[in-house]
């Protein structure tokens, strides 16, 4: 008697079940999510032709520079927001007025940037937009950026396209607390009897493409070629050269500049747990410069969230024809710089990273999602060495309520 | 040198525009790992922007070309 009554109560209990199947499911959507990562990063150098003294003395630098960023995503909408402050301690700025630890020595730049970008599911379109500020001590720049993607139904293909624009200021003084207001530009103190410049804006137009396809479920390829021209003042007002007559001027360089960089990407997923990635990239621009740049990557699953990526990059460059060493210049010649980052050099960078990406849930709206160390030792065939180390933390915070649908609705 | 530069440019136009083979929607594992994404992570990112700085060219495809003045 028993058996049959716990019998017909499974099978009530069964059919009550399945018939509320039948009519409505429990679903749970995500109404909103945000994204936070913070990025602190370190770079420091060291070599002996600093710009500042005419391409001989120290370029020891050290930035450190934290930077948060956010990703506010509802709906097919997402606000973008990334602030960051470099702390920026150079011994060769400090010879600009040869004052030992004046207040030259250690400056900050600090800025912030807002987008929005719009998704459109049924035509595969993403369209963004972004602007924003970064100030220094002898800096001000306004970004403007449009961009916009596509991804072909299959999945197969993705075609990039941006468009920025910057608008920079180059006069010294609004961070100065007996100023606060652009004053002049920022020259060696020994030619500060004149003003070199009568410009003081620089304009820098990029447009940049990307393109991906998707060769087979083991490799990707990547195009990107970008057009960027820039404008306006281009010389560094506080960098001297000194000329074969022993004479001193500041830097003099053309007021236009047009340079094309393309890159090629191929990323092959070898096996069940190596990523091999190659690139490489080719610049020419109308100074002179033609460079060539390879780099090679490994990423290694150790297991499926932690990956090592042991990378290396080899770059060739030719000098700008306005490049002459110290003491090379003659005073007939119209442009001149001794600024060895447009001299003729061969670098090599080799370095590790170091990913846990674990995607655990910490309660019902905390994730974290990973965390990233990347370090990286530079050598430059003129004798500069540098070495970055950067960190990156990231989380994620979701809201999702749980909805009871009828089906049939 | 510049011979070689068309080839390899040529072949990379080939192995992009060929009839690349179909990937359904469960082959698409390795393809989604976040290791396989054409743009460099943030961190890469930085050294993309220090590079942009210390060397005479700017790499392509990166966030930043200028917006601050990179101090020598």
């Amino acid at each position: 008697m028993k058996i049959k009554y716990i019998l017909i109560g499974l099978l009530a209990s069964a059919l009550s079940v399945k018939a509320q199947k039948s009519d409505s499911v429990f679903q749970k959507k995500n109404i909103s999510k945000t994204d936070v990562q913070l990025l602190f990063s370190y770079y420091g150098q060291d070599g002996n032709n600093s710009a500042v003294t005419g391409g001989i003395g120290t370029e020891k630098l050290n930035v450190y520079a934290p930077n948060l960023s956010l990703a506010y995503s509802k709906g097919k909408s997402t606000i973008h927001f990334d602030g960051g402050v470099d702390v920026i301690s150079s011994a060769s700025t400090d010879n600009i007025d040869f004052v030992v630890s004046s207040p030259s020595k250690v400056d900050n730049r600090v800025y912030s940037h807002v987008g929005y970008e719009r998704s459109f599911p049924k035509s595969n379109l993403i369209l963004g937009a972004k602007t924003g500020f970064s100030i220094e001590s002898d800096y001000l720049s306004f970004p403007v950026l449009l961009n916009a993607s596509y991804t072909t139904p299959d999945l197969s293909r993705t075609f990039y396209f941006s468009f920025e624009s910057f608008f920079d200021d180059l006069r010294w003084g609004r961070l100065n607390p007996d100023y606060r207001r652009p004053v002049n530009l920022v020259y060696p103190a020994e030619l500060r009897y004149k003003n070199w410049f009568d410009i003081y804006r620089r304009y820098t137009n990029n447009f940049k493409l990307a393109f991906s396809q998707v060769i087979n479920e083991r490799m990707v390829l990547g195009f990107l070629p970008s057009l960027s021209y820039q404008s306006g003042l281009l010389s560094t007002p506080f960098q001297r050269v000194y000329f074969n007559n022993d004479s001193l001027r500041v830097e003099n360089l053309p007021e236009q500049r047009f340079k094309i960089p393309v890159g090629v990407r191929l990323n092959y997923f070898a096996g069940s747990r190596t990523i091999l990635k190659a690139e490489y990239n080719f610049y020419c621009d109308d100074w002179g410069i033609l460079a060539n740049a390879i780099q090679l990557e490994t990423a290694v699953k150790v297991r499926p969230e932690f990956t090592l990526s042991p990378f290396f990059r080899f770059y060739h460059q030719s000098a700008a024809r306005y490049f002459a060493p110290y003491k090379v210049h003659a005073l007939s010649e119209e442009f001149y710089t001794s600024d060895y980052d447009l001299s003729k050099f061969d670098s090599y960078k080799v370095g590790i990273g170091f990913r846990y990406a674990p995607f655990s849930y910490w309660g019902k709206k905390f994730s974290f999602n990973e965390i990233d160390l990347r370090y990286s030792a530079y050598f430059q065939s003129n004798g500069l060495h540098a070495q970055s180390i950067t960190l990156l933390l990231s989380t994620s915070f979701q809201k999702a309520k749980s909805i009871l649908e009828n089906e049939n609705q | 040198m510049h011979s070689l530069q068309k080839k390899i440019t040529a072949l990379l136009c080939v192995i992009a525009f060929s009839s690349c083979a179909g990937v359904k929607p469960y082959q698409r594992s390795r393809l989604n790992d976040h290791e396989m994404e054409i743009e460099h992570n943030s961190t890469a990112q930085f050294e993309d922007y220090y590079q942009s700085i210390r060397e005479g060219s700017v790499p392509p495809g990166t966030g930043k070309t200028t917006d601050g003045c990179g101090c020598k």
